[in-house]
């Protein structure tokens, strides 16, 4: 998907993160966030030239969903690296910029949180919210500057 | 997780997913498959087929042998997750046009299966 498509989806779910409680809802204000995060991380890789911008969609790694044959199907098919499900997901093989690798970490410090909170009811604290939300407005902060250092260049 | 966990989360999801408007068609999507992966995971506990440590995530983590198993009694609430977790590549990762009509599919199939896992009972043994 394209960057400026990133940057979109990210404006929405910023919007919808700051409507939902942080506790009452945290299932969905965590995926909210981590799904901008994940947005964020590929705007990034798009703008340093690590990953593909092309119009196909991750399934699993390494399978994208593309366009099929008849109106409004898709089908899987391999392509080239583009957008990645998660940090890891698949792992990129090509040396990763400082900042670009920054992001991935604080997408470490968010996704940490993920089964145990999500899917496995490990009680959610003040603490936990505080630390994937200060990750959260750094990954969207650093993506904001590789996006436009990269447009500079 | 044991049953009641997962029909909490379930219920808790769904609480907020009534928050959500056809702008946020992502997060319908997302919340339909966290939620009925709950409803998945209740009802094989229910069921008696699973315990708490062999919670489903996603179909596509299933072996062919787990997906023969547990669609002897969730096949429907099975297929329900794997459809949802079909609409994520195009609207929720991706742009293409449609989103909130998927959503609202999404919505359909956890309202089903909600109804599927609530009506889970334990199976006799053989």
């Amino acid at each position: 998907m394209k960057i400026a498509s990133h940057f979109e989806k990210i404006e929405r779910f910023d919007a919808l993160r700051n409507r939902l409680d942080q506790f009452e809802d945290f299932e969905i204000w965590f995926w909210t966030t981590m799904n901008a995060g994940t947005n964020a991380v590929n705007a990034a890789l798009h703008a340093t030239g690590i990953t593909e911008d092309g119009s196909w969609y991750p399934q699993q790694p390494g399978v994208y969903m593309v366009e099929g044959d008849q109106p409004d199907s898709f089908v899987a098919a391999f392509k080239p690296m583009g957008d990645v499900l998660h940090v890891g997901r698949p792992k990129i093989e090509k040396p990763i910029p400082e900042k670009v690798q920054k992001i991935a970490d604080l997408m470490d410090v968010i996704e940490e949180w993920r089964d145990p909170c999500v899917r496995d009811g490990e009680p959610v604290t003040q603490e936990i919210v505080d630390k994937v939300d200060t990750a959260y407005h750094e990954v969207i902060a650093l993506a904001r500057e590789v996006a436009t250092e990269a447009e500079g260049v | 997780m044991d049953s009641a966990g997962h029909k909490a989360f379930a219920e808790r999801i769904m609480g907020t997913m009534e928050k959500l408007g056809p702008e946020d068609y992502e997060m319908t999507i997302e919340g339909a498959m966290l939620a009925t992966t709950h409803w998945v995971n209740y009802a094989l506990h229910e069921f008696g087929v699973t315990e708490g440590a062999d919670d489903v995530q996603h179909t596509y983590f299933l072996s062919g042998n787990e997906l023969q198993k547990f669609g002897i009694v969730a096949e429907e609430l099975l297929q329900a997750l794997d459809e949802i977790e079909r609409i994520r590549p195009m609207y929720v990762r991706g742009n293409v046009a449609g989103g909130d009509k998927a959503a609202d599919r999404a919505r359909e199939l956890l309202n089903r299966s909600k109804e599927l896992a609530l009506a889970a009972e334990p199976i006799p043994a053989p």
